[in-house]
C-alpha cells in the first residue's frame, strides 16, 4: 500500500528533504570519506618517504663507517706501519670517530697486535657469522656485558692475496641513537631500528629507550615480520595501523636496510598524524551540520510562508461551509496566492449577496404564498358569508332558503375560525394537554365527522381500528385537529373515485396511525419541506397545516412521516408512545 | 508556576540534592577508609645505581658512597670555599689564630642513638686530623672538649688548614654511626641499605630508604636504569648524557666539581725531573678540544691546580695554555696507569696530544688497587685520576704540600711550600689571597701534573622525586629534602 502522506507541511518539508538535505549530506558524507582517505594516503606516503630517506640514511651512516674500517685496513695492510705507527692510527681512529668504541688489529692466529683499547680488547676475530657488505663484515647484534646491543665491524687484511689478519673495531650503537633521535615526524612520531631477529637497535622515543635496555624483541610486529618476508623487495615500505602500548594508536611505515637486513620503521600516533584531517573532517561535519540545520529552518520558515496561504484558505473555506459566511482571508502576497486569497474573499461576498437575496426571495414568496392564501382562503368565506348575508336582507326569501343562507354564514364563520385558530397556532400554540385517550375513538369521531365532505368530493373514507384500545397520553382536540387536516389534505390531494384509508394498529411499544390516500401524490423534491410552516402544494392555503400537525405530534411525544408517489397517493405515518390501561389510569390519577 | 511555588521547589532540590551529596561522601568516605585500613602505603624507596669504575676488592667505591651519605662533617664549604655550619652550628677563631672554638648542635645524636657530644667530636677530629692534615697537623696542639657542646683545637701558630679540615665527617667513636639523614642498614660488596634517620635534628627525610646497589660500569648502571631498575643513576658518563636528558621519566642535573682530572707526575722519575719538560707536557695539552670532544662539553679546562670558583682565585695568575713545542729529536716515553675506564678516551686524546711533542704515553688500564699499589711504590711516570683540589685551599694542600698524604708523585717545591704556609697562616682575607697567588704562580713554574680538565658530574634522578637543585651545588647534598611526586592511587585488589 503506497504510503500517503496527509499533509502538506510534511510533503513540502519531505520534498526539501530530498532535494537539498540528502544531496547535502550524501555530498558531506563522501567529503569527510575523501578527506579520511586522502589524509590517510598522504600521511603513509610522507611517512613512507621519512622511513625510506631515514633507511638509506641509517644504510649510509653504519656502511660509511664501515667504509672508515675498510678504508684504514687498506692503509695498515698497504703501507707496512710498525707496530708504535699503528698503534697511533688505531687510536687516531677511535678519537675521530667516537662511533668506534675500539679498534683492534690482529694478526691471523687472532693474536693482538695493537689496540685502541688501554686495556685488553674486548672484540675478537670474527666467526663468520656476520653479514658481509661491501668488504666489511658486521657481527649479528648482540647483547654485551652491559646488556645493551652492540655490533662488531671486522675486514679482513690480506697481502700478497693471503690472510693478513683482521681488523676489528667495535660499533657504538649508542651513537647511532643520536642518529634516529633526529628523525621526527611532527611531536611525537619516532622511528626504530630493528635487528633481522627482531632485536631493539635504536628508539627514537627518548622515553622508550628502556625497550632497547630491556632486550626488548620486535619479532611479533606486524611490520618487522612484513618486512623481513618480503626482504627481496628492498626498499618497499609497508603500512599498518595498530595500537601501540604506551603511544596508543598509531600508524606506520616500515623501510628495509636491505645490506644490514634491519628494518627502519616509523611510527607516528594517528591522532597527531591525522590531526589536521581531523580538524578539517570536524570543521566540515560542522560546517555541514550548520548549512543542513540552516536549510531545514530556511526551508521550513520559506515552506511556512509558501503554505501558510493554503491553510489560511483552508480555514476560510471550513469556516464558510460551516455557515460563516462573514468570514474573509488576508493574504497579503502578490503572487497567485494573494489572487487566490482575493477570489476566495470575492466568492464569500458573492455568497453573502446571494444568501441576502435568497432570503429576501423567500420572505417575498413566503410572504406572497402567505397573503395569497389568506385573501385566498379569506375571500371564499368571507364572499359567501357576504353574499349570505346580503341575501338574508331581502325580504322575498323563504324561511328554508334563508336558514341555508344561515347554516351558509355559520359554516364559513366556522371556517374563518379555523382559519383564524391556525393563525394563531402558528404564532402562540395551543398548550397541549394530555390525557389518557384511545386514538381509535378520536378517529373515529373525525372519520365520521369528515365522512360527508369526503362523499361530497367522491372520495371514499375508510377505517379499519386496532381491535382493542389504543390508548396514548394524547390531546384529544389536538389530535383531532391533526387527523382532521389529514383528511382534508387527503381530499383535496384525491380525485373523485378515490379513497383515503385510515388505520391504526400498535406496533410494538407504539400506537401506529397511517392515513393513506389514492390522490396526486406530492413532488420528492417537495417532501423534506412538506411540514414547513407556508410550505403547500396546493393552490390555496397557508401551508400551516402539516406545520402545526407536526408541532402536534412531537408535542406528544410522537413522529409523523410521509412517503408519497406522484400519481399514486401519499401516506402519513404517526406513532405515538403507547400506554397499557393500567399506567395510563394511574397517570390519569 | 508562582514565585513562591517555584522557590519551594528549588528548596526541596537543594534539600534532596544535599542528602544525596552526603550519602555519596559518606559512602566514598567509608570506601576510602576501607581500602586505607586493608593497604598501608609503601615506603618511599630510592634505588641508587652506582656504577664503579672498576671492580674494587674493597668496595672502597660503594663504601665511599654509602658514607658520604650518611655522614656529616662538623662544617661545609661552599662553592667559593666559604665556611658553612653543619654539625658545628658555630664557630670561632681567636684573635691571635691560636685557638679555634667549635660549638656543637644540641639535641644532635649519632645513627647508634648516642649523642654527638663534645668528647666524641674530639676524639673524631683526633683520629682523623693527622692523616688528614698532614704536615699542617703539626700545627696542632691540644684537641679537648671545654664544654659539653664546645670544642677547643689549640693550635701552635695560625692555621687556616685547621679550620678547612673541619669539614671531615663525625662518626661515633665506638661504631662509626654517622649523624646523617639517612643511616646505613647494611653494606656489603653486593650493595647497600639506608634507613631514614628518623632523629635528624633537620627533620626525617621523605626516602624511608636507600638502596644502593653497585655495578661493573656506568654504562652498565645506566642501562639499568633505562630499564626502570633504578631511580637514580650516582654518575651518568659523558656519553650517556645526550640518551638519557630528553626523555621525560628522567632529570639529569649537572654541576662542575670542585675536581680535576689531571695527570699526577712522579717527579722523582728522571724524565719527570725538569720542571720544564712537566711545563711542556701541560702546554702541549688542548684542554678545550680535550674538554668539547672526548667530554662532550661537559667539564671545564682546568689550567691549574686552584679551583677557579674559589674566592681567593686569583684570575691574573699565570695559566696553562695550549702552546705545544716539540721537545727534541728524541722520544721520550712515559707509562701512565688508570683506575678509571672512563677515561680511557681521554687517554688516548693525551696520548695523541702528547704524541705530537715527542712523548709516547702507555697508559695501563687496572683496577684501582692495582693503581694504588703502583703509585705506591712508585711505578709510575703519570697517575692519571680525578682529584679533588677545592673547594678550599685545604685540598691543595693536601696533594701539593712536601709530604701531604695525597702528594703521591713525591712533589716538593719550597715556593709551593712556602706559598701554602703562608695560606695557612693568614690572618685574614687579603693574606689569603696573596698566598693563593704565590701558590698559583708557584706551581706554574713547576707543575707538579699535568692539569686537564675539571670535571662535571652528571647524575640522573628519576621524576618519581622531586629534587631540589642548587645551582652548582650536587644534588645528593639536599637528599633528604627530596620528594616522590604524588602518583594517581592505585587500585587494590578487592
Amino acid at each position: 500500500m503506497a504510503l500517503r502522506i496527509r499533509h502538506i507541511a510534511t510533503r513540502f518539508a519531505l520534498i526539501l528533504a530530498l532535494a537539498a538535505v540528502l544531496p547535502l549530506l550524501a555530498y558531506g558524507v563522501v567529503s569527510i570519506w575523501s578527506l579520511q582517505r586522502g589524509t590517510r594516503e598522504s600521511v603513509v606516503a610522507g611517512n613512507q618517504n621519512v622511513a625510506a630517506r631515514a633507511a638509506e640514511e641509517i644504510r649510509r651512516y653504519v656502511s660509511s663507517h664501515a667504509d672508515i674500517l675498510k678504508a684504514l685496513a687498506a692503509e695498515i695492510q698497504d703501507t707496512g706501519l710498525n707496530e708504535r705507527q699503528l698503534q697511533s692510527v688505531v687510536t687516531s681512529h677511535v678519537l675521530q670517530f667516537g662511533e668506534f668504541r675500539e679498534i683492534t688489529l690482529f694478526d691471523d692466529s687472532g693474536k693482538v697486535i695493537v689496540s685502541s683499547r688501554v686495556g685488553p680488547p674486548r672484540v675478537s676475530v670474527p666467526k663468520g657469522d656476520g653479514t658481509m657488505f661491501g668488504g666489511v663484515s658486521m657481527s649479528p647484534i648482540r647483547v654485551d656485558e652491559d646488556l645493551l646491543p652492540t655490533t662488531v665491524f671486522s675486514v679482513q687484511l690480506s697481502r700478497l692475496n693471503q690472510p693478513a689478519g683482521w681488523l676489528v673495531g667495535e660499533f657504538s650503537l649508542e651513537e647511532m641513537w643520536r642518529m634516529v633521535d633526529q628523525i621526527r615526524i611532527g611531536q611525537r612520531g619516532f622511528a626504530l631500528v630493528v635487528a633481522p631477529d627482531g632485536t631493539l637497535i635504536a628508539h627514537g622515543d627518548p622515553d622508550r629507550k628502556a625497550l632497547i635496555a630491556q632486550s626488548r624483541n620486535m619479532k611479533g610486529h606486524p611490520l618487522v615480520t612484513s618486512s623481513t618476508s618480503s626482504a627481496s623487495e628492498a626498499g618497499s615500505p609497508t603500512t599498518a595501523e595498530y595500537t601501540d602500548e604506551s603511544a596508543g594508536p598509531v600508524v606506520a611505515v616500515s623501510a628495509p636496510i636491505a645490506q644490514l637486513a634491519w628494518t627502519v620503521i616509523v611510527e607516528q600516533p594517528t591522532s597527531e598524524a591525522y590531526a589536521s584531517a581531523t580538524a578539517l573532517q570536524r570543521q566540515l561535519i560542522v560546517a555541514i551540520a550548520v548549512f543542513l540545520l540552516s536549510m531545514v529552518g530556511f526551508g521550513l520558515l520559506v515552506g511556512r510562508r509558501f503554505i501558510a496561504p493554503i491553510f489560511i484558505l483552508q480555514r476560510g473555506t471550513q469556516a464558510v461551509a460551516a455557515g460563516d459566511l462573514q468570514s474573509r482571508v488576508q493574504i497579503d502576497s502578490a503572487d497567485e496566492f494573494g489572487e487566490l486569497g482575493k477570489a476566495f474573499n470575492a466568492m464569500a461576498d458573492r455568497l453573502v449577496e446571494l444568501q441576502e437575496d435568497v432570503k429576501r426571495q423567500e420572505r417575498q414568496a413566503m410572504f406572497g404564498r402567505v397573503a395569497a392564501g389568506i385573501v385566498h382562503d379569506l375571500s371564499h368565506p368571507i364572499q359567501n358569508i357576504g353574499n349570505s348575508t346580503r341575501l338574508l336582507l331581502r325580504e322575498d326569501i323563504d324561511a328554508e332558503s334563508r336558514a341555508g343562507f344561515h347554516q351558509t354564514i355559520e359554516r364559513e364563520l366556522q371556517t374563518l375560525k379555523r382559519f383564524m385558530e391556525d393563525l394563531r397556532n402558528v404564532v402562540k400554540p395551543r398548550p397541549i394537554e394530555r390525557f389518557a385517550m384511545d386514538i381509535n375513538t378520536t378517529a373515529s369521531e373525525i372519520v365520521e365527522s369528515m365522512r360527508a365532505e369526503g362523499e361530497r368530493h367522491g372520495v371514499t373514507i375508510e377505517a379499519d381500528y386496532s381491535g382493542s384500545p389504543l390508548m396514548i397520553e394524547g390531546d384529544r382536540f389536538a389530535l383531532g385537529r391533526v387527523f382532521r387536516n389529514l383528511i382534508t389534505n387527503g381530499i383535496q390531494a384525491t380525485a373523485a373515485g378515490g379513497s383515503i384509508s385510515i388505520v391504526t394498529a400498535r406496533a410494538g411499544d407504539r400506537a401506529e396511525i397511517t392515513v393513506t390516500d389514492t390522490g396526486s401524490g406530492i413532488p420528492a423534491d417537495r417532501l423534506p419541506r412538506i411540514f414547513d410552516d407556508y410550505v403547500t402544494t396546493k393552490r390555496r392555503g397557508l401551508g400551516l397545516g402539516l406545520a402545526i400537525s407536526k408541532r402536534i405530534v412531537e408535542q406528544l411525544d410522537g413522529t409523523i412521516t410521509v412517503e408519497s408517489e406522484v400519481g399514486r397517493g401519499t401516506s402519513f405515518n404517526l406513532r405515538f408512545p403507547a400506554r397499557d390501561r393500567g399506567s395510563v389510569q394511574a397517570a390519569a390519577s | 508556576m508562582t514565585g513562591s511555588s517555584r522557590a519551594n521547589r528549588s528548596a526541596n532540590d537543594l534539600v534532596r540534592h544535599g542528602w544525596i551529596a552526603a550519602l555519596l561522601i559518606a559512602l566514598a568516605g567509608c570506601s576510602h577508609s576501607d581500602s586505607s585500613a586493608r593497604v598501608s602505603p609503601s615506603p618511599v624507596t630510592l634505588r641508587l645505581a652506582l656504577g664503579l669504575t672498576t671492580r674494587d676488592i674493597a668496595g672502597s667505591g660503594l663504601r665511599q658512597v654509602v658514607g658520604n651519605i650518611a655522614q656529616e662533617s662538623l662544617i661545609g664549604f661552599s662553592r667559593e670555599g666559604r665556611p658553612q655550619p653543619r654539625l658545628a652550628e658555630g664557630w670561632s677563631v681567636a684573635p691571635d689564630g691560636l685557638s679555634v672554638q667549635v660549638r656543637l648542635r644540641a639535641g644532635v645524636t649519632f645513627h647508634d642513638g648516642r649523642p654527638v657530644t663534645a668528647e666524641a667530636t674530639r676524639d673524631a677530629i683526633a683520629a682523623r686530623f693527622k692523616s688528614y692534615l698532614g704536615p699542617a697537623f703539626n700545627d696542632v696542639s691540644t684537641i679537648r672538649a671545654i664544654s659539653p657542646v664546645d670544642v677547643e683545637l689549640s693550635l701552635k701558630r695560625r692555621s687556616t688548614f685547621v679550620l678547612e679540615a673541619l669539614d671531615v665527617g663525625v662518626q661515633s667513636p665506638d661504631t662509626s654511626a654517622g649523624t646523617g639523614p639517612f643511616k646505613i642498614d647494611r653494606v656489603s660488596d653486593e650493595g647497600a641499605n639506608l634507613v631514614a634517620n628518623d632523629a635528624y635534628y633537620g627533620g626525617r627525610p621523605s626516602i624511608d630508604r636507600i638502596q644502593v646497589k653497585p655495578y661493573a660500569s656506568v654504562r652498565a648502571a645506566w642501562a639499568d636504569m633505562l630499564r626502570g631498575q633504578a631511580d637514580m643513576l650516582y654518575e651518568v658518563g659523558p656519553d650517556a648524557i645526550e640518551i638519557l636528558q630528553p626523555s621525560k621519566a628522567v632529570r639529569v642535573i649537572s654541576h662542575l666539581r670542585n675536581y680535576a682530572i689531571i695527570g699526577m707526575l712522579n717527579v722523582e722519575r728522571l724524565a719527570l725531573r725538569d720542571r720544564g719538560f712537566r711545563q711542556a707536557l701541560n702546554t702541549a695539552i688542548d684542554r678545550q678540544v680535550l674538554v668539547s670532544e672526548i667530554l662532550r662539553g661537559h667539564g671545564m679546562p682546568a689550567d691549574g691546580t686552584v679551583w677557579p670558583s674559589n674566592w681567593a682565585y686569583d684570575s691574573q695568575a699565570p695559566v696553562f695554555r695550549h702552546e705545544p713545542r716539540a721537545l727534541g729529536t728524541t722520544r721520550t716515553r712515559l707509562t701512565c696507569v688508570v683506575g678509571d675506564v672512563a677515561l680511557e678516551r681521554l687517554v688516548l686524546a693525551l696520548q695523541q696530544q702528547l704524541h705530537r711533542i715527542g712523548v709516547d704515553l702507555q697508559c695501563e688500564l687496572m683496577p684501582v688497587d692495582a693503581v694504588l699499589a703502583r703509585v705506591a711504590r712508585g711505578d709510575f711516570d703519570v697517575f692519571l685520576a680525578d682529584t679533588q683540589l677545592g673547594p678550599t685551599l685545604l685540598q691543595s694542600y693536601r696533594t701539593w704540600r712536601t709530604g701531604a698524604p695525597r702528594n703521591l708523585g713525591g712533589y716538593s717545591n719550597p715556593r709551593v711550600d712556602a706559598a701554602l704556609d703562608s695560606i695557612g697562616v693568614a690572618a685574614n682575607d687579603d693574606e689569603y689571597r696573596s698566598g693563593v697567588a704565590a701558590f698559583q704562580r708557584a706551581i706554574y713554574d713547576d707543575p707538579p701534573a699535568i692539569f686537564i680538565a675539571w670535571s662535571e658530574r652528571a647524575r640522573a634522578v628519576s621524576t618519581r622525586f622531586d629534587v631540589p637543585v642548587e645551582p652548582g651545588r650536587d644534588i645528593l647534598a639536599t637528599l633528604r629534602l627530596w620528594k616522590p611526586v604524588a602518583q594517581p592511587a592505585l587500585a587494590t585488589r578487592n
